[in-house]
């Protein structure tokens, strides 16, 4: 069956070619005008699209701007100058949502001003998975942290590998 | 043998505006080429022959991951099923933006069997006499309607988009409904950016700052009462409309790195930051992408603060609106939206 399969597939994608190739001529002839002739260039064309396994890809919301992936607000959010101010322990539970969510992983890094890692750790989807357009997470910040201004990043992190990905968000975080 | 293959640029995105022919007459149409004495207005070539022709070149010199097929109206362009296909069998992603005004259903079947991945349709208002005076032509909204649900039954992904303008701004909402309730979840909330035809008197389609506002308003509590996925495309400075205020809706900003701009490509070659900007970095027959891109890159990073933006701490994302709506009104680059006028007419008008 393996067998089959190997010389099948080549042959029936040769013979496609072929066609496709016939059709192409056929449209030339007729200078793109017969409407047959361009129904099956394009049925062809799909059936060698098909074949060959061309992603049809993630659907790209554009007009003009291209709408943006994994977009993360967080509900406490000081939007004039982006910082968080918490006062810990009582404030450790930082909330918000990812749009356009992409990954299935994220994560967080907290670092002072000098770039030293305060706390690492990955954001905690509230429907237990990242799958959804509009996800809602959590994460606990580690209530030892000294008071004092930081600096807080988001990324995604490949679950397979645990490589990090690029910085989505950015914004400062204040500790009472 | 790699020492003698030319390396390709990687491209994310490719706008290819197949034509300049359109069949609808939209109040709110930004084409460059709308404007009055546009010198870039002159004849253009068209055609397939000369499209095709450029489309070639692009693959020869770059992988272009995506494209998106637009206009005027695309399907107005000879054989332009045959130029998707060009695409597809490339290995781009291909969608097309169409006012589902033209082309046939065998047309349309034929781009849904090659993969296009998205249509993009307009409803501008619930209200068919609304959206036909903003597009200028008699019955544009049932054609339109009709075409999108068409196109959903056939299995195509579409997502609607809604311009807002001074006459729908108050129907956002109901407009929004209205496409829930024919099965779309997903659309776009575009505001009406200046630029072409209209900058003689924009006043007419412009709305005001309240206006955009209570569009926004209806768009973000109609979203979050339906679960509706809504993103404002044009990049809007914050100061007019302040995305925080609007927690559903998802806002994009003019990106910093060139490569990850909607490039825009006429059929002649020329290459553009993006499909508002009438200025053209390069044509592809005389420069390679990569070249272009490279030469451009530090012209339009969009980091140039504005004067209008000193100080203000939302700059960062916000990165002062449609730097390209500031070209089409006369600016440059380095140049506020034009939009953020609409504050200080508010402004004006109090102190008066």
């Amino acid at each position: 069956m393996k067998e089959l399969k190997k010389i099948g597939l080549p042959l029936v994608f040769a013979i496609v070619a072929l066609g496709f190739c016939i059709t192409c001529i056929g449209v030339w002839v007729y200078k793109g005008k017969s409407a047959k002739w361009v129904a099956r260039k394009m049925k062809l064309g799909a059936a060698i699209i098909a074949l060959t396994g061309v992603s049809t890809g993630c659907p790209v919301i554009s007009c003009y701007d291209i709408e943006p992936t994994d977009y993360i607000l967080i509900d406490s959010l000081n939007y004039e100058d982006y910082s968080i101010t918490a006062d810990l322990p009582a404030d450790s539970m930082i909330t918000g949502h990812i749009k356009n969510c992409l990954h299935n992983k994220y994560g967080f890094e907290i670092l002072t001003i000098d770039s030293s890692v305060v706390q690492e750790g990955s954001l905690q989807p509230e429907d237990g998975n990242f799958n959804d357009y509009n996800e809602k997470f959590s994460l606990k910040l580690d209530p030892s942290i000294e008071n004092g201004n930081y600096v807080m990043d988001f990324f995604t992190i490949d679950p397979d590998t645990e490589k990090t990905g690029p910085i989505l968000t950015q914004i400062k975080l204040n500790v009472k | 043998m790699s020492l003698f293959k030319k390396k390709k640029d990687e491209l994310n995105y490719l706008i290819f505006e197949v034509t300049r022919k359109c069949n609808l007459d939209c109040q709110f149409c930004y084409n460059h080429w709308k404007r009055d004495n546009d010198p870039k207005a002159e004849p253009v070539k068209e055609g397939y022959t000369f499209a095709l022709k450029t489309l070639k070149t692009v693959f020869k010199q770059a992988n272009p991951k995506h494209v998106t097929f637009t206009g005027g109206e695309p399907l107005l362009a000879e054989r332009v099923n045959e130029l998707i296909l060009f695409c597809r069998m490339k290995g781009a992603t291909v969608s097309v933006i169409t006012n589902g005004n033209t082309g046939s259903t065998t047309e349309f079947s034929q781009l849904i069997k090659v993969g296009v991945q998205l249509f993009e349709l307009p409803l501008h208002s619930y209200d068919q006499a609304v959206h036909d005076r903003m597009t200028g032509v008699l019955g544009s909204w049932k054609k339109s309607k009709d075409r999108m649900v068409g196109l959903m039954k056939f299995g195509a992904y579409v997502v609607p988009v809604i311009v807002i303008t001074k006459q729908n701004f108050s129907q956002v909402g109901e407009t929004l409904e209205l496409l829930n309730n024919l099965g779309f979840q997903r659309v776009m909330l575009n505001r009406y950016n200046l630029g072409g035809a209209v900058l003689a008197s924009p006043e007419k389609v412009l709305p005001s700052k309240e206006e955009l506002n209570e569009a926004f308003k209806q768009a973000n509590e109609i979203a979050e009462k339906r679960r509706l996925q809504l993103s404002s495309n044009v990049c809007t400075p914050h100061c007019v409309v302040d995305p925080n205020r609007y927690r559903n809706i998802l806002f994009s900003n003019c990106s910093t790195e060139i490569r990850q701009r909607p490039l825009t490509l006429t059929v002649g070659g020329d290459l553009r930051f993006c499909n508002h900007s009438p200025d053209v970095m390069g044509n592809i027959f005389r420069e390679t992408i990569q070249t272009i891109l490279e030469k451009s890159s530090e012209k339009y990073s969009v980091v140039a603060r504005p004067d209008f933006c000193a100080g203000c701490m939302r700059y960062e994302k916000c990165r002062g609106g449609c730097r390209a709506a500031a070209q089409q009104t006369g600016g440059s680059f380095n140049d506020v939206d034009p939009l953020v006028n609409t504050i200080k007419e508010n402004e004006e008008t109090e102190i008066a």
